[in-house]
């Protein structure tokens, strides 16, 4: 198992195409490239969050994961380690195929076959967005996670595993005496609470939470994603957090992932991505972000995009963003497609322009980490003097 | 000790009703439901208790009685032939149950294992299918049953089994519909993404979930198959006299119905109250099953 902090789940290239049938003969017409090559890693214990419009293949590129989607291409390891990485890609590279692919069955999560993925069920758990879907309405929320032990052969008695129900309800929040009631008769906020106890019953290191708050209440969905904050701590859970809510991912989350047309624009930490962010997208994308403050809102310059997303049919050529992006150099974003780069500590672009200017970025974001590290200097001279005031944020992470 | 202290605990906590016993509770709360439940259940009494019930024998004729009106020697009167009507309205109940049941249950198997088939797979099977379906469906079905009928000699038998095979294409269609609708619910990609089997969640999730309106439109087609089999029999083309059927009895009493009404109208009340029963009991069976009413 893997340690905190080292890489949990490693997404590489991954690619998945849906065919599009036309005619009475059902000829394959053509392919929505929902996710075209999507590359990342998660590490052990942290938050990622995923984010793009929707349709830009996020929930897709989890649901590829978890295997509800068999990948056209790419490969996915969960905590594999790295020498039967390096083991299958040097088979490949010596044009040892067959027993490169057999590695794969074993180790590789999107050519495994579905035989095989029993165990992966167990350590990779999904949460779903309407919580009003996600349980079956003909059970009690009881017998539905107690279903979920038996299948995995949790508890070896009905009553070990009722106790364990019980034990998974009372953990996120529902009222023990629940157990016989069925889905409709709780509220929204509820079911989602039901459903993570769901997950968490077989243990899972890795939940992939697809919009799992957008359907909530904003006074609900704090209260969940607290919760969540509040697991990950007590079982040293991984997220992945699938969102088209910035708010919510920023509040979440320890790295940010941005997707646009089914292509990885941008990852890095969350602070860094909120601070500079780099690619021509992810820069609109945040400035539409509603900010309370009149005053900071006035001052800053949103960046309105012409144009809609394409369709995932007919991807533009070169860079996905071109057509639309208004820093667009012209004939090498229309032909090349860019590549993630790692332009700022642990913060990696995917853009022509940003390569080229990356000189000039880095000196910039050293002059804004001095300016950061004075202006902390100073509130904490400050904090000091009035004797540990706000210190709220760090409290609620740390805890 | 302690142990078994916690036990108890844990099992008073989930102090259990199961989802059986809240249907049925349910269903005999609801005055419509009981209405048809009380009726279906007579009409079952009566058939199989027929040999008990009945005054006379339904086929024995007495010449010397013929077309008496309801008296309390003949409650419902008798027919042309000095045949006691309430005697064989009775034995005629066994008819149109029997048919009612077996008819029904072999259309609603096929119906379920045919459309449950195109709506799981989906893609060209579905597509088979739907389109066979179609082409059934072109056929009004009771010209499809008088043609069938023809090849065969006329019985109970051929016409539950006939029946049965023409009216699955409804239930078809109905449960394909359901299973693609719930397919696709979040509740079966979660079952999928906590391991389960196939098989478990098709007969756990997918199907509990789907079959409700199939259960409740099985009910409400048995009054259907009862209606089917009297037409036949009043065409000569189903239980052939001497046996006693709904359908014959009214058949029979056509020609007398300006001299003898008796001989119409109690088969006919008989038909009404059992149709009237399943359609009942299939509309309380349908708010029973649903999870989400109270």
């Amino acid at each position: 198992m893997a340690k905190k902090g080292e890489v949990l789940l490693e997404v590489n290239d991954l690619k998945m195409y849906f065919p599009v049938f036309k005619g009475i003969f059902k000829r394959v017409a053509g392919y929505i490239k929902a996710v075209d090559g999507v590359t990342f890693f998660v590490r052990k214990g942290e938050t990622l969050g995923l984010v793009g419009e929707s349709g830009c293949g996020k929930s897709t590129t989890g649901r590829a994961i978890i295997r509800l989607y068999k990948p056209t291409s790419g490969e996915v390891f969960f905590d594999v380690p790295e020498e039967i990485k390096e083991k299958i890609r040097a088979y490949e590279e010596e044009g040892r195929e067959k027993e490169a692919a057999l590695l794969r069955e074993r180790y590789d999560l999107a050519k495994m076959p579905d035989k095989a993925l029993k165990p992966y069920r167990r350590k990779i758990q999904m949460i779903f967005q309407d919580p009003y879907a996600s349980l079956n309405p003909r059970m009690t929320i009881g017998n539905a996670i107690e279903e979920v032990l038996r299948i995995h052969g949790i508890g070896d008695t009905y009553e070990e595993r009722k106790k364990k129900v019980l034990e998974l309800l009372t953990k996120v929040g529902i009222r023990e005496e629940y157990v016989n009631r069925y889905p409709h008769e709780f509220s929204g906020g509820q079911r989602q609470r039901i459903v993570i106890a769901r997950a968490l019953a077989v243990n899972p290191e890795l939940i992939i939470a697809d919009e799992a708050v957008a359907a909530l209440d904003v006074s609900i969905r704090a209260q969940v994603l607290n919760l969540m904050q509040d697991l990950q701590e007590e079982y040293g859970l991984t997220y992945i957090f699938i969102s088209h809510d910035l708010s919510v991912v920023r509040y979440i989350s320890d790295r940010i992932a941005v997707m646009y047309l089914g292509n990885m624009v941008e990852i890095a930490p969350a602070n860094s991505i909120y601070d500079m962010p780099l690619h021509p997208y992810t820069r609109a994308l945040l400035s539409a972000v509603p900010i309370p403050d009149p005053e900071i809102r006035d001052k800053k310059k949103r960046i309105i995009l012409e144009g809609d997303v394409p369709s995932p049919l007919a991807k533009p050529s070169g860079c996905p963003f071109h057509p639309r992006c208004y820093e667009n150099m012209g004939v090498i974003c229309a032909t090349k497609v860019p590549q993630l780069e790692e332009i700022l500590p642990d913060h990696w672009v995917a853009c022509h322009k940003v390569s080229k200017e990356k000189d000039k970025i880095r000196k910039e974001w050293e002059k804004l980490q001095r300016e950061k590290k004075a202006r902390e200097g100073v509130s904490e001279q400050e904090a000091g003097a009035k004797s540990s005031t706000s210190k709220s944020k760090g409290k609620r992470k740390g805890r | 000790m302690v142990a078994e202290k916690a036990k108890n605990e844990v099992n008073k906590k989930y102090a259990h009703r199961t989802y059986f016993q809240m249907v049925t509770r349910r269903f005999f709360r609801n005055g419509v439901a009981v209405t048809g439940f009380i009726i279906v259940a007579s009409l079952i009494l009566v058939a199989i208790f027929a040999p008990y019930i009945a005054t006379h024998d339904p086929i024995a004729t007495n010449p010397d009685e013929s077309l008496q009106p309801p008296s309390a020697k003949h409650w419902f009167g008798t027919d042309q032939l000095g045949r006691d009507v309430y005697s064989r309205i009775v034995y005629g109940a066994r008819v149109s149950l029997f048919v009612g049941f077996i008819s029904t249950g072999i259309s609603v198997t096929i119906g379920i294992i045919i459309g449950s088939i195109a709506g799981y797979y989906g893609g060209w099977i579905d597509d088979l299918i739907s389109r066979f379906i179609e082409v059934m469906m072109c056929f009004p079905t009771f010209f499809l049953i008088l043609t069938i009928m023809a090849f065969f000699k006329p019985s109970i038998w051929t016409v539950l089994v006939v029946i049965g095979i023409t009216s699955w294409t409804g239930v078809a269609r109905l449960i394909r519909g359901q299973i693609l609708q719930v397919k696709e619910m979040e509740y079966v990609q979660a079952a999928k993404t906590l391991g389960m089997s196939d098989a478990r969640i098709i007969f756990r999730h997918i199907l509990p979930n789907a079959i409700t309106p199939v259960l409740v439109s099985a009910t409400l087609s048995i009054g259907g198959a009862i209606l089917t089999e009297t037409s036949l029999s009043f065409l000569g083309l189903g239980v052939q006299p001497p046996n006693p059927s709904w359908g014959n009895i009214l058949s029979d009493g056509q020609q007398f119905i300006q001299t003898a009404w008796w001989l119409s109208t109690f088969p006919g009340i008989a038909i009404f109250l059992a149709v009237l029963g399943y359609n009942l009991m299939g509309e309380g069976l349908r708010d029973a099953l649903d999870p989400k009413l109270k």
